[in-house]
């Protein structure tokens, strides 16, 4: 039978399962235990609510008789990944869902005052409620106040023709896979299917796109970027909570950036803590709204914080004696396709042109960040200081690569 | 706002969607069965399925004939919701990127903009791209939504591109099946389905041109997805991740090793007793250089343990780079 998880804290149970099971594909009970020990008691009922969102989830057997679970990550119909729609497993009452749906259906039927709309209401509904319901529909923007009267808010879905509607249809589909935050395509790739339902028509559902670098896993973290993107807005601080047995205190932080890892999917916050903090979003479990910082001070701190990480992609380390440059000799001779590949995934520094062919250079708090880039073309690039950290590093992981590769494989 | 909202509960959506569904099927109505699928799209089954569509009834905000086993609209019809602020200003925000121009004709792209909604400020996300990013296809808007049209009908295309080998632009006929973006990069490529070759090639949607619909061009989407396995490499890649020197570390490796490798075809994934992975999946031959590129991005706490080819071709590269990187 299906339930709805009834508190945030259910929610975020679920959406590190959720997460580990799209991250890793197949997953055994056994070893959900062993990534998340303090939740196996848990497991039965996050797994029969998220198998509400993927009903196909299917279970197999390793060869040694321990279950797994699986779930297929994309729609096989419709290329957008279903993560977002544990988003719809936010519990509403039978109740409310009436009343809402009554006074939507009121406010649609002429502007009117929240006096008049409560009074419409009043042998089932108090008026304190239908007035507090109403400003969460301004809110939310079902509604919208236009002077002292609540009106019914424009769609402008229904104002577009068939070829229109299919044109944005197919543009928010693609834009749900390359953007961020992505939870609001999904969202609104559902009022346009509900737009075609209205018409008497169908979504067009056939797969059109197939995607490279677009990770979708952090979706789970988008309640937490809202608020956080909110906190930032309005000059406010945050109490935030780390997952994990190792960081349980609460802490206050002041937010300032969101940055994200396109090439991984992933997210940074950069913030003020006892001094400037990046920290992986993923590691947060919560997020509370705290008071607002006086404007001057929010501005000098951030200020503080950018100048902080203005050499930083997503380290958090900061040297005592300032940035390092960093200087390779690009060697791709006719693999002309394979340097320009090389200048599209730099994601910062520039390429110099010299007598002595072209050199990458870049300049970072923390020179470790470039090693997997550099790693990954280091066949065809030469470090012009050999014996730099950042030039041992990858020789130490060449060497390591060669030991393991010339043995004899295992069966 | 927050978007696990009660508003965004399946419940309500699902309410939405039937009243919007009863609204386009008029006096027909709908048959049970045809909401009933509707809710599986939300996760909902029966019996609750069944209590809302009832509760929904009760407060006459839908008919149900028992008779006909269907369910019609109300004469009090609520319009479908509209969209919430979190859509509104997302729409903004994908009216402003570069590739609206690709997707949208210009006037309907104007239509939708608006100032009233604010969308994502960059000055709260800062989406650290890739530096070199290129520009949209050499492509019309017309031109791109004629391949979209072709890629929904599932009917093929006539167009002229420009071969590797010459700068001659020559005449081509092929289904496109999908269209790739790596939206790390912004780049664009189109796959195409050859019926008379049987066969499907990868090629830069910039090299295309001229396009025109054939709708004479068809085969099943079988026949295509069978030509895509047989550019499968026959054995599976197997790689060990080893276990970090803390969890955490081993967890990061593990999360990297998907991240990166994202799209290939997972076979399966299993945790070891040392607390290292094993897992396995399949790739393209035609992209064997990219994974090679991203095994050495991953570093060597993920090995290749099979198959033997790609070891060798690894060992080449690591070779080579150490040659570059060896000490003086």
């Amino acid at each position: 039978m299906s339930i709805n998880p009834n508190s945030v804290k259910q929610y975020q149970m679920i959406r590190r399962y959720l997460s580990l099971i799209y991250l890793y594909g197949f997953f055994s009970r056994e070893d959900f235990q062993d990534l998340l020990p303090e939740s196996a008691a848990s497991y039965d009922a996050c797994i029969s609510l998220i198998k509400d969102i993927y009903p196909e989830m299917h279970e197999g057997r390793y060869a040694d008789s321990r279950k797994y679970l699986a779930v297929n990550r994309k729609d096989q119909q419709g290329d957008l990944d279903r993560l977002s729609n544990t988003f719809f497993l936010c519990s509403l009452a039978d109740e409310e869902l009436v009343n809402v749906l009554e006074l939507l259906e009121e406010a649609n039927c002429a502007p009117r005052n929240k006096n008049e709309l409560a009074n419409l209401f009043d042998e089932r509904q108090s008026k304190s409620t239908v007035r507090r319901r109403l400003d969460e529909l301004i809110d939310f923007g079902y509604l919208r106040q236009e002077k002292k009267k609540v009106a019914p808010t424009e769609n402008r879905l229904r104002t577009l023709s068939e070829e229109e509607l299919g044109q944005l249809c197919r543009y928010v589909r693609f834009c749900g896979n390359v953007t961020f935050p992505r939870v609001p395509a999904r969202f609104l790739l559902r009022s346009i299917e509900r737009e075609y339902l209205r018409r008497g028509t169908e979504l067009p559902r056939r797969q059109l796109f197939q995607f490279l670098h677009s990770p979708d896993h952090d979706v789970m973290e988008e309640d937490l970027i809202f608020t956080l993107a909110r906190a930032i807005r309005e000059k406010r601080q945050v109490t935030v909570r780390m997952g994990g047995r190792y960081d349980p205190e609460p802490r206050t932080v002041m937010p300032f950036r969101l940055r994200v890892d396109r090439r991984l999917g992933r997210w940074y916050l950069l913030s003020m803590e006892a001094q400037p903090t990046i920290r992986r979003l993923s590691r947060l479990k919560s997020v509370e709204l705290g008071a607002p910082m006086d404007a001057a001070v929010w501005t000098a701190l951030r200020e503080e914080v950018d100048a902080c990480f203005r050499y930083s992609r997503f380290s958090g380390q900061i040297p005592e004696n300032g940035p390092e440059t960093v200087r390779v000799k690009l060697h791709f001779g006719e693999k002309s396709g394979l340097r320009n590949q090389f200048a599209r995934e730099m994601r910062g520094g520039s390429i110099e042109q010299t007598p002595e062919g072209e050199i990458f250079v870049d300049t970072l708090n923390d020179p470790v960040e470039l090693i997997p880039l550099l790693r990954s073309y280091s066949p065809w690039l030469e470090p012009e200081d050999r014996d730099s950290v950042l030039a041992e590093r990858i020789r130490n992981d060449l060497l390591e690569y060669r030991e393991f590769l010339t043995e004899e494989a295992e069966p | 706002m927050t978007l696990f909202h009660k508003y965004y509960s399946r419940k309500l959506q699902f309410a939405a969607d039937v009243l919007a569904a009863l609204h386009g099927a008029g006096k027909k109505g709908l048959p049970e069965k045809t909401l009933q699928k509707l809710a599986l799209r939300y996760g909902i089954q029966n019996p609750l399925c069944a209590d809302l569509l009832k509760l929904l009834a009760d407060a006459d905000l839908l008919i149900w004939d028992q008779r006909s086993r269907a369910y019609y609209e109300e004469d009090n019809y609520i319009p479908p919701l509209p969209l919430s602020a979190a859509e509104k200003s997302y729409l903004q925000q994908i009216l402003r990127l570069p590739q609206a121009e690709l997707f949208l004709p210009p006037a309907l792209a104007e239509r939708l903009r608006t100032s009233a909604v604010p969308a994502w400020d960059e000055e709260i996300i800062q989406s650290l791209d890739a530096a070199g990013q290129p520009g949209n296809p050499k492509l019309t808007q017309p031109e791109f939504c004629l391949l979209l049209e072709a890629i929904t009908r599932g009917c093929g295309i006539s167009y002229r591109y420009c071969a590797r080998s010459s700068k001659e632009a020559r005449e081509g006929r092929a289904i496109p099946w999908r269209l790739e973006y790596s939206a790390y990069d912004n780049r664009w490529w189109i796959i195409l389905y050859v019926p008379e070759e049987g066969r499907c090639v990868k090629a830069w949607l910039s090299n295309l041109s001229e396009i025109r619909l054939e709708f004479q061009i068809t085969a099943p989407e079988k026949e295509i997805l069978a030509a895509r396995r047989k550019a499968l490499a026959p054995e599976p890649v197997v790689l060990r991740v080893k276990p970090g020197e803390t969890p955490q570390r081993t967890q990061n490796a593990m999360e990297r090793c998907f991240l990166v490798l994202e799209r290939q075809e997972f076979e399966s994934t299993q945790l070891n007793p040392d607390g290292g992975a094993t897992v396995r999946f399949r790739y393209y031959r035609y992209e064997e250089n990219e994974l090679l590129r991203q095994l050495l991005y991953l570093g060597p706490n993920i090995q290749v343990l099979a198959p033997h080819s790609l070891r060798t071709a690894l060992l080449d590269l690591v070779n080579q780079a150490l040659e570059q990187f060896k000490e003086l």
